[in-house]
Formats: structure tokens, C-alpha cells, sequence
């Protein structure tokens, strides 16, 4: 019934591998889309290897276009393994920018990925006109009943009036896309068409991965080649990310291999609570969320400077202000951006709160072990060798692998600080957020204040 | 310091609160509706690793809106937010047939959670912009709402691009905890 449940662990092992290999072969080294360096996730049905951003715009685009996974965080099924083993970016793009002139400007990449897999814009025109992404879509769907209803009750208790009562199986898309099989006669058509197709496939599909892995200089090459293009595509519009792209550009192999190494540890150890539901997890867990209660609030009450504070609440209430600020801090790929308002974030939101972080780790430190036990994220319960401190502000400052799943080399730098201005922008959230209840909140709250006047009381002392 | 008394006082004495983890799988949409409820706008969105967290005031009630990743490794830990949670938001993508079986199993397992079983149940069967996408009576279906027992849940079609649905699940919402809460 459930596929997910049919992918055991070894085989899943086994996926991974693949993938591993798939990644590392020159091809799949960079974006279909947008060429950046060390794409990890994937379009399952069109069998490429994108990067988090242009995962975000394929994700946009309807699963009747694209079905975005992770290569390291999601579970594939062998028909998805198979289709991307037998794909490819480069056979991708041969048939997606068949037609791309050579020189195009991929500036706007959402327009590009809309124009590319939305439009067929680029597809090769008379000939061979089989679509790749037909061959895969069909490879990667799988039989299931699909839900046939009739009149039924919506809810158990409330006042809402049902409103359409046809039942809909997919008309547009199964067909279009060859999900469910069985859905309609025309679908069945689809996918009479489409599977001698698919045994053309199968020769290409064992050949390559045998393509050698490594050779030094070839590879080399390809990495600078990929640095310039690198920079030919840098967008100015987010300056603050840049530091870390360039650092990953210019080291992917290592980077890739740490990040591998780190979620083969997240899985093993992810699987592991997953069946047997340790107490490693519930306490991993319950840390977890004492943590983030309390690193969030000493950065309000704690020893920061009044001036600090003050241009914290300044920034704060400006965000209010202006609510269309607040996604573009999470949201890199976002391209209205407006400048000046980056450069607040680059300049105010980004630095400060760090720097207070580092000064308050060790308050953080006081509180959570006042707070009982100690406390760290659960991965870091998983890897006490990573740095041996259990001091959460400063696993998240410094590692950036401490939340769970963060597990990105690229992305987790921007992710974290979206969680991180998540978190700062409204405070007031993890106020009302603490797992205890209330009284102890206020007895948190009293015992914090207590620490704040110590200090306050010892700087003006000294 | 006088801005920790007023958090205290109003933690303590404040308006209504509801803390709200919205779940779902992987592309379902939750970190779209989480802005769409939030600012009103849709906000081009990259794959969720961790999670969002927005608050959300609506109907004298200030939610909490936790949005959860929904990669299926991260998944088992969309328990660690399980605790003190009031109400969950479950979203599926109405298009991705396929995958509706999926998202049932998840949406029970995460009924059967003890920790859980005070919060009520809403689902967005979300994406309905899109080609294909099941209207709620064949998410009903496919979910196997009519299993849930002892529970209030509720199902509303929802386009978050469109900005449909969204308030009037959050309507039946807020009544609801308004209801169950006295």
C-alpha cells in the first residue's frame, strides 16, 4: 500500500549510493537550470539533478511537470533511481535546450524554467519529437486505486456547505502526465506509447553509470569551467550569500563528500529512531524544544547592551512595517527584492544578531542548565564528536548542521538564517512557546530577569 | 526590561493563543500558506529544511504558525513539536495522486501521536489552481477522514496562489478552539 514503506533500509542504502555516483558524475556536477555548483535534489520525472533554488521553481510548476525530491533527504523508489539513472542532465538538456541559443541569458531563472519546461519553449522542433520526460513520468508512476467518491460527509461537526459534489479524477493531467494508469482510456494510450520507448532506454540506463568516476584532469577542468560560468551567473541581488557559494564553488568535492558523510550519519541514526523510538529521540526531541525556547529568549532579556536591543526592536518593527521583507530573508530566490532593504539586512539584521548570540552563548549556557539537563540539538546528540559542546547558540552559530535535517552544504547557511530571523523577528512567538506551562514560563521569566539585573547590577559595579 | 514584563504579563494574562503545526508532505504547499496567512501575498518559496514559524492574528486569536519541512527524512521529527500543540493544519497537494497515499498514511500516524490528541484537525486540500487536483470530497476519500474518531477536523479546497480557502479554514479554526477552549 504504501510504496515508502516498500523501500527498506538496505535498499534505500542502495538508492543512495546511486545517487552518490550520479552526482559526482561531470554532468550532474552542476544545475540543469542554472548551472550552479553541487545541485542536490532532483526532478524525478525528468530525471535531472537541480539546485535548491531552481527546486523551489520546478516545485511551482505542478507535480504534472515536475516531481522535486531530494537526493539526500527523501526516499526514492527504484522506478525514480531507474528514470535518473537513464537520464541525466546533459541527455535532458540535449532535448529540454535543443533550440536554446548558445549565448542565452538565464538572468530571470524562474522564466527560464517556466519557458524551458512549461512552454516546451526550447524543445527540438520535427524529428524526434518523444519527450524525455514522457519516458521517465511513465517509469516513475506506479499502479494505485485512486479515490473514487461519491456523496460523503466532509466533516463531522461543522458548518460548512459541500459545495461541488462531481467527483474529479484527474481529466487534464493524468492523462498529460501518465500518472495514474487506469484512470482513463486515455492515459492507457500515453502509456502503450510510451513504453517501447522505454526498453530503447534500458541499454543507456546500464552503461552509464559504469562512465569512470574520476579523472583528475578532466574533472579539474570542468570545475573552473564551472567556477567562471559560476561567475558569469552570480546574482548581485543578494550579496550577503555570496561568501559561501564562492567557498562552495571552489570546493565541491569536499563539501559533498562532508555533507554525504554527515546525512549517512542523520540516517542511520534517523532510521534508528525510527523504528525503535529510543529515548535518545524523545529526549533529543525535548531538547530540542527547550532549546529553542531558550535561544530565543535570552536575546531579549539578557546582557545585551540597551543600544543593541533598541536597534533590534527599531529593525523588528520595521519588518512589521513592512511585511514583504520578511519571506525575502527565507526566500534567496526571490528576485523583486528591493536593495535597500537587503542592505538593512545585510548591514543590521544579519550581523547583530549574531554577534549578540556569540556574547549571550554563555547566558544561553546559564539558562539551559538551569532549565535541567543538558541541551542540544538532536543531531548533535548523534555526533558527539562534532565539537563536544553542548551549548545550543553556539552549535547553530558555529556547525550549522544542528538543526534537524539542515543538512545542505549551501543551503543550510541560508536556511539557518531563515529560521534564525524567523525566530528573531518575533520573539514574542517563543515567549508563548515554551513546551512547560505557563507557571514555569513565569518562573523562567523571573529567573531570567534575575540574571539580567545580576548583570546589569555587576557591570555598573564594575 | 519593561518589554520582559509586558512579554510576561501577556504570556500570562495575554490574548487567546493557539500554537498551529502546519504538516504535510513535501511540497504540499504549507510554507505558501504560512505567508499567504501571514502577509497576504504568495512568496516564492524554496524546499523547507527545518521549519518557519510566523504568528498569525486572526479572529482575536493569536496563532502560532509552526511550518514543518516535509522531506521524508525530517519527518520523524515533526514530533519534537508535537507538545502543547492546539490545533494542526495537514496539507495535501490535491494534483499529486500518486503520492495521496503517502500523505494518508503520514496524516494517521500523526493521529495516533498521544501527544496530539487534544488538537483538532484541519486539512487543505490545497493546489486546487492546478490541473487535475481532487476536490475535497476525493481528498476526504483518499485520507480516510470518515476513520477519524473522537476528533474535530474539518476539510476545505484551498489554492494558496490563489488565496482561496485559506481564511475560511482559519475561520472554522479559530471558532473551533474558541469553542473547545470555553
Amino acid at each position: 500500500m504504501n510504496e515508502k514503506a516498500n523501500v527498506s533500509k538496505e535498499l534505500n542504502a542502495k538508492h543512495r549510493k546511486i545517487l552518490d555516483g550520479l552526482l559526482k558524475l561531470p554532468e550532474n556536477r552542476e544545475c540543469a537550470d542554472c548551472k550552479a555548483k553541487g545541485p542536490r535534489w532532483a526532478s524525478v520525472n525528468l530525471g535531472i539533478f537541480i539546485c535548491m533554488q531552481c527546486s523551489g521553481i520546478h516545485r511551482s510548476l505542478g507535480v504534472h511537470i515536475s516531481k522535486v525530491r531530494s537526493a539526500t533527504l527523501d526516499t526514492w523508489l527504484p522506478e525514480q533511481v531507474a528514470v535518473i539513472q537513464s537520464m541525466g542532465n546533459e541527455k535532458s538538456n540535449s532535448y529540454w535546450e535543443a533550440e536554446l541559443p548558445p549565448n542565452y541569458d538565464r538572468v530571470g531563472i524562474e522564466n527560464f524554467i517556466r519557458a524551458k519546461y512549461e512552454e516546451k519553449r526550447w524543445i527540438p522542433r520535427g524529428g524526434n519529437t518523444k519527450s524525455p520526460s514522457r519516458v521517465s513520468e511513465e517509469k516513475a508512476s506506479f499502479h494505485r486505486p485512486l479515490p473514487s467518491s461519491s456523496g460523503h460527509r466532509y466533516t463531522n461537526n461543522i458548518n460548512r456547505v459541500p459545495d461541488v459534489r462531481n467527483i474529479a479524477h484527474p481529466p487534464n493531467a493524468s492523462n498529460d502526465i501518465a500518472a495514474p494508469k487506469h484512470s482513463s482510456p486515455a492515459t492507457v494510450k500515453v502509456v502503450q506509447q510510451v513504453t517501447p520507448s522505454l526498453k530503447i532506454q534500458e541499454p543507456v540506463q546500464n552503461s552509464e553509470p559504469t562512465v569512470p568516476k574520476s579523472e583528475p584532469a578532466k574533472q579539474e577542468a570542468i570545475t573552473t569551467a564551472v567556477i567562471q560560468h559560476k561567475k558569469q551567473n552570480s546574482e548581485p541581488a543578494v550579496p550577503k550569500y555570496e561568501p559561501p557559494k564562492q567557498e562552495a564553488s571552489t570546493t565541491p568535492q569536499r563539501k559533498v563528500d562532508y555533507a554525504t558523510d554527515l546525512f549517512n550519519l542523520l540516517c542511520t541514526d534517523d532510521s534508528r529512531e525510527n523504528d525503535s523510538k529510543t529515548s535518545n529521540d524523545e529526549k533529543s526531541c525535548a531538547n530540542l524544544q527547550s532549546t529553542n525556547a531558550s535561544t530565543a529568549e535570552p536575546i531579549n532579556s539578557s546582557k545585551a547592551t540597551e543600544s543593541k536591543v533598541q536597534t533590534r526592536y527599531r529593525i523588528e518593527d520595521l519588518f512589521m512595517g513592512s511585511p514583504s521583507v520578511i519571506p525575502s530573508v527565507s526566500e534567496k530566490s526571490q528576485k523583486d527584492v528591493k536593495n535597500d532593504v537587503m542592505n538593512l539586512f545585510g548591514k543590521s539584521e544579519m550581523v547583530s544578531p549574531f554577534s549578540i548570540d556569540q556574547q549571550q552563548s554563555f547566558l544561553a549556557a546559564a539558562s539551559v542548565n538551569s532549565n535541567g539537563g543538558s541541551q542540544s540539538f538532536p543531531i548533535n546528540v548523534h555526533q558527539p564528536g562534532s565539537n563536544g559542546i553542548h551549548v545550543p547558540i553556539q552549535s547553530w552559530g558555529v556547525v550549522g548542521h544542528q538543526v534537524p535535517g539542515m543538512m545542505m552544504p549551501i543551503a543550510d547557511q541560508q536556511k539557518y538564517v531563515q529560521m534564525r530571523n524567523s525566530q528573531l523577528l518575533y520573539p514574542a512567538g517563543n515567549f508563548v512557546n515554551l513546551p512547560t506551562s505557563r507557571y514555569t514560563d513565569a518562573a523562567f521569566f523571573i529567573f531570567l530577569f534575575l540574571i539580567c539585573m545580576h548583570l546589569v547590577y555587576h557591570n555598573h559595579s564594575v | 526590561m519593561g518589554i520582559m514584563f509586558t512579554r510576561l504579563f501577556s504570556s500570562l494574562f495575554g490574548n487567546k493563543e493557539a500554537r498551529i503545526l502546519v504538516l504535510g508532505l513535501d511540497n504540499a504547499g504549507k510554507t505558501t500558506i504560512l505567508y499567504r496567512l501571514q502577509m497576504g501575498e504568495v512568496v516564492s518559496t524554496i524546499p523547507t529544511i527545518g521549519f518557519n514559524v510566523e504568528t498569525v492574528q486572526y479572529n482575536n486569536i493569536k496563532f502560532q504558525v509552526w511550518d514543518l519541512g516535509g522531506q521524508t527524512s525530517i519527518r520523524p521529527y515533526w514530533r519534537c513539536y508535537f507538545p502543547n500543540t492546539q490545533a494542526i493544519i495537514y496539507v495535501v497537494d490535491s494534483s499529486d495522486t500518486e503520492r495521496l497515499v503517502i500523505a494518508k498514511d503520514e496524516f494517521h500516524a500523526i493521529l495516533e501521536e498521544e501527544e496530539l490528541r487534544g488538537a483538532v484537525v484541519l486539512i487543505f486540500a490545497n493546489k486546487q489552481d492546478l490541473p487535475g487536483a481532487l476536490d475535497d470530497a476525493a481528498v476526504t476519500e483518499a485520507l480516510e477522514l470518515h476513520k477519524i474518531k473522537n476528533r474535530q477536523w474539518a476539510i476545505f479546497k484551498t489554492s494558496a496562489i490563489k488565496g482561496e480557502g485559506l481564511f475560511e479554514g482559519l475561520d472554522w479554526l479559530s471558532n473551533t478552539l474558541k469553542s473547545i477552549g470555553g
